[in-house]
């Protein structure tokens, strides 16, 4: 384990430190208001980080979410008569349920058509929502207070800002306890792979829409809780507190800590309170505070993009390279104390012993983890019994544990240092890598391929996928005409055809990415024609992209732990709280993507951020990824286009091992050696209809195909390969 | 006088609404195709410019040269914001660059609010202070030059892109910034130029805006919204399209209050625009599920 994370935990105790002795200590307390409001800043500004630095969304509306939250708990407490911390479920109900209402609406469509819709409904609620008398007059509450007169536990919400201190900040040290946990989770990974591509998660089996909209409405939720908490303290509210600029103002918080950090966020909440707070108290300041505030945002933004929390990273890394010098070759030794449940995975997997649970049974070997139950559907494999079989040795990664920070959208870039020392990197690393493009790829023990094709009695065979005339229109043009196509367990199938012949069009009808116009499509038996790409995936069905849809952030291991997501039965409420299942689920996660490394030899890049690795490679890593979902389907959109004849071979080595592991796969390619050679059965596509299907041997010497490709027939205009 | 004569009225009065929000919408819509990113400072790009007006008259300077000197100061903060918060961060994706833009808001808003400060002030009107008498009401000059500027900057542009040569490099480099360099265009000066002309629109709408209303550093950056909406609503690639949902959601705002029934509903219009809105967006939203993926992978 790293030095980074001894240090950034002893900064979460010292902080958590200062948090509690604060109110005690005198003069410096009379700033509890300030404190208190830092409080709700930073759990604004976390549920920004969720959605803008996680999932890539912008919301302009949030300070309106706020106020939704501040009225519905003014409802709570005048109509239903609930005192504070029966309504706050309320505020963050209320807030969380509008926020799904707009991204029900607004994250259907790719690109930021959030930020529109919550600047549309910031100025809705400014102008009208916030006017109504309605509303207005849940504006204030009742004064209340728990406990007995006299008593010590006796509680006055209004003049005891000492308590409210506490209750205040202990809800938001829950509040970033859950997304911490929720960001290194299945959860996490989703968002990150969503603001990455969302072609990819979607082809991964994650819902999109309902994950996007899940991110939006915890987002919503956490500001309705500050809603409620701005409202306990102050007893009333205005309109004016949650206008336009006050959403500004949150997402500058979030900026300024560095939009995808929820430590930045809190160093930035307080660091903006107590900016307010001097200001305050400085009389000449104070007409100064919104210019030196935006200014300050400005320049973070320009000169640091990665804010606070990117300061901090380098201002630790240089502490250690200092100590490092000071006592070289001395390892610091980790103690359980302030590892989370993921620093405890994370020390698991790379290398080194896990930090104990407290409390828990000594760790289980994982090497044995239970199979999730997805796997046992008739679209998966079972992976993990196959795996089982497999050596899970893996060497310890030469990068620690740096993982999931560089899943950040703004990152520290250095200034100067540009494209050119990237491509450096990757010439150089070239080298190292042939393992990856040569490696032994051996069949775990136990592991029987099937039995070769003889492409006459293929019907003997369970059909897995069938296109059943197919015909696909754009406009007036006629992409693919009646054609059908079936592909078999234990095949692997190509699908070729000239440019322009209709392949990918009848590829991505296949693979959900279009409605035929007329035709059916069954996987498994069941037909899928109008269900969405990630419905198909969590059938069984993975796929890879012609132009690589890696998360280019990530690195090998992490990009493959994203495709763990339809094993994964585990919920988002569980991520949370980090429960025994979620626990267990995740470490037969990062067991199972551990042992596909190993197994198709990428141990030599497993840590590598999959950005800096050559081509070839990272078509391994995709085919790996699509092995790691666990389909008994594999789609591959032209694998070998861009690699060179050394990775062709290498790559025609490696598909037939997917498929001896006992997974059916269907490519479409140009390269037609590589498609000969490495099919079982194939498919002809000209001009959007079928002309021939049969075994490679069969379609080499098949007249029509020859002319199609040659273009020998004169009626034929498409000529060459 | 009847009801028809009212929304006569009505509609009369709502073209200054509709001109000013079809411009805010142009320029929205020309950053967008250079860029595609949504200018969310564009509020503050318009009342810069007016603020400039109102010194540059204030220390006696004639009105014909301090009002092209205020145009440029919104063409300049265009390009400046295109050029400092919109270009260095294209590698981040598009999300970081539009935060970029808000980053510019926020200060926008906060310099303005501490040179002239937060209280309203009287701009200077651009155009002669005359009154026509429309119905019970009165419409100014100056609003109907809103509308009649509009018109104009509508046709010119339509005519610069349909038949120059420019306009076509400008599109082209909109639409495909590496072609259009492969046959020795710049894209970098084609979206600066996108950005200087969508400023400067905006400093001549909000020029104007500020001429007929007031003058304020936080309500008049938020005329610009339903700009935002309007060029929404018309799709954000057109420009054509940016006009047609300024006359949208200017009739709207400006018709919707005549509505027996809805004159109580204090908001009523801003309500069903943001109905509108979210309307369309699902709308589009279903559309664009089923893409062909090689369509829209950049």
């Amino acid at each position: 384990m790293s030095d980074t994370t001894v240090n950034a935990n002893r900064f979460q105790v010292a902080a958590l430190a200062l948090l509690v002795v604060f109110p005690l200590i005198p003069k410096v307390n009379a700033g509890l208001p300030s404190a208190n409001q830092a409080a709700t800043y930073a759990i604004v500004a976390a549920s920004l980080v969720l959605l803008t630095g996680w999932v890539g969304q912008i919301s302009l509306g949030h300070a309106a979410l706020v106020g939704i939250g501040g009225y519905a708990t003014g409802w709570a407490a005048t109509v239903l008569g609930l005192p504070f911390p029966l309504n706050l479920p309320v505020a963050a109900v209320a807030a969380g349920g509008m926020a799904a209402l707009l991204g029900q609406v607004a994250l259907r469509v790719r690109g930021l058509y959030l930020a529109v819709a919550t600047l549309i409904f910031s100025w809705a609620a400014s102008e009208m929502l916030f006017r109504q008398q309605w509303i207005l007059k849940y504006g204030s509450i009742p004064e209340f207070s728990i406990g007995r007169e006299g008593t010590l536990l006796r509680f006055d919400f209004s003049n005891s800002r000492t308590a409210y201190f506490y209750i205040a900040w202990g809800i938001a040290i829950a509040c970033l306890y859950g997304l911490t946990n929720l960001r290194d989770s299945k959860t996490g990974r989703a968002f990150f792979a969503i603001r990455g591509s969302e072609f990819a998660a979607a082809s991964l089996g994650m819902d999109v829409l309902r994950y996007k909209t899940l991110a939006f409405t915890l987002s919503g939720a956490l500001a309705g809780i500050a809603g409620c908490l701005i409202m306990t303290e102050a007893r009333v509210i205005s309109p004016d507190s949650f206008d336009f600029n006050k959403s500004l103002f949150y997402l500058a918080i979030a900026v300024v800590g560095g939009l995808a950090s929820l430590p930045g966020a809190v160093a930035a909440s307080v660091f903006f309170a107590f900016l307010g707070e001097l200001f305050y108290r400085v009389s000449f300041l104070g007409d100064y505070l919104q210019l030196v505030s935006t200014a300050l945002l400005a320049m973070v933004f320009r000169l640091y993009p990665g804010g606070l929390a990117a300061l901090a990273r380098v201002g630790l890394a240089r502490v250690e390279a200092r100590a490092a010098a000071k006592q070289a070759g001395m390892v610091v030794p980790r103690g359980p104390r302030g590892a989370s449940p993921v620093d405890r995975l994370k020390g698991m997997f790379k290398g080194g012993t896990p930090a104990p649970i407290a409390g828990a049974p000594a760790p289980q070997p994982v090497a044995a983890p239970r199979p999730a139950p997805a796997s046992s559907r008739e679209g998966f494999l079972n992976l993990a019994g196959i795996l089982e079989q497999a050596p899970a040795e893996l060497d310890a990664p030469p990068v620690s544990d740096e993982t999931m920070e560089l899943t950040e959208v703004i990152e520290v870039i250095p200034r100067g240092a540009g494209a050119h020392d990237e491509v450096e990197a990757v010439e150089g690393e070239d080298i190292a890598f042939t393992k990856a493009l040569s490696g032994k790829l051996q069949l775990p023990p136990g592991v029987v391929p099937p039995p070769p094709v003889d492409p006459d009695r293929r019907n003997e065979r369970r059909l897995l996928i069938a296109a059943e005339h197919i015909t696909v229109k754009f406009g007036g043009l006629v992409a693919v005409n009646d054609a059908s196509l079936e592909v078999r367990e234990g095949e692997i199938v190509g699908l070729i055809g000239p440019n322009g012949a209709g392949k990918t069009t009848l590829f991505n009808s296949i693979a959900g990415f279009n409605t035929p116009t007329t035709g059916r499509v069954t996987l498994y038996g069941h037909d899928v024609t109008n269900l969405p790409v990630n419905q198909r995936a969590a059938m069984g069905m993975a796929r890879t992209f012609q132009r690589i849809q890696l998360f280019p952030q990530l690195t090998t291991f992490d990009n493959l732990l994203a495709a763990t997501h339809l094993q994964n039965p585990t919920g988002f409420v569980q991520h949370m709280a980090v429960t025994r299942a979620a626990f267990v689920a995740e470490a037969s996660a990062r067991a199972r993507v551990k042992q596909v490394i190993h197994l198709l030899d990428l141990d030599d890049v497993a840590y590598r951020k999959v950005g800096v690795l050559p081509f070839g490679v990272l078509r391994m890593v995709e085919v790996a990824r699509a092995l790691v979902t666990g389909s008994r389907v594999i789609m591959l959109d032209e694998p070998a286009s861009g690699l060179d004849e050394r990775e062709t071979d290498r790559l025609t080595d490696v598909l037939r091992f997917v498929r001896d592991l006992g997974a059916t796969l269907l490519l479409i390619e140009h390269d037609v050696r590589m498609v000969t050679s490495v099919s079982d059965y194939m498919y002809v596509l000209n001009q959007g209809a079928m002309i021939a299907e049969g075994g490679p041997a069969a379609i080499q010497s098949n007249e029509d195909v020859i002319a199609a490709y040659l273009g020998r027939s004169a009626e034929s205009e498409t000529a060459g390969v | 006088m009847g009801v028809l004569g009212q929304w006569i009225t009505g509609i009369v009065l709502s073209l200054p609404l509709v001109g000013v929000y079809a411009i805010f919408a142009i320029g929205i819509v020309l950053m967008y195709r250079a860029s595609k990113v949504l200018n969310l400072a564009h509020g503050v790009m318009a009342t810069f410019p007016a603020y400039i007006l109102y010194a540059l008259s204030g220390w006696g300077i004639p009105l014909l040269i301090a009002l092209p000197l205020a145009i440029a100061a919104g063409g300049g903060l265009g390009y400046l914001v295109q050029k400092l918060f919109v270009a260095p961060f294209r590698s981040m994706g598009e999300t970081a660059q539009t935060v970029g833009t808000v980053v510019v808001l926020g200060l926008g808003i906060a310099i303005m609010a501490t040179l002239w400060g937060a209280a309203p002030l009287l701009a200077v009107g651009v155009f002669p202070e005359v009154t026509f008498t429309v119905g019970q009401s009165g419409v100014r000059l100056g609003e109907i030059g809103l509308f009649a500027t509009m018109l104009v900057i509508f046709f010119a542009l339509q005519t610069l892109f349909s038949t120059t040569d420019f306009g076509l490099l400008m599109r082209g480099s909109a639409e495909n910034p590496r072609a259009a360099s492969l046959m020795g265009v710049n894209p970098e000066l084609m979206t600066a130029l996108s950005w200087i002309l969508g400023g400067s629109l905006a400093g001549l709408a909000g020029i104007m805006l500020a001429g007929v209303t007031t003058l304020h550093p936080y309500s008049l950056p938020l005329q610009a919204l339903p700009g935002f909406l309007a060029a929404l609503l018309g799709g954000l690639g057109s420009i054509s399209g940016a006009v047609v949902g300024g006359a949208i959601v200017g009739f709207v705002l400006g018709l919707v209050p005549l509505v027996p029934g809805l004159v109580q509903l204090q908001g009523a219009p801003q309500l069903m625009l943001a109905i509108i809105g979210m309307v369309v967006m699902a709308r589009r939203g279903q559309t664009l599920v089923a893409t062909d993926v090689r369509g829209g992978i950049v």
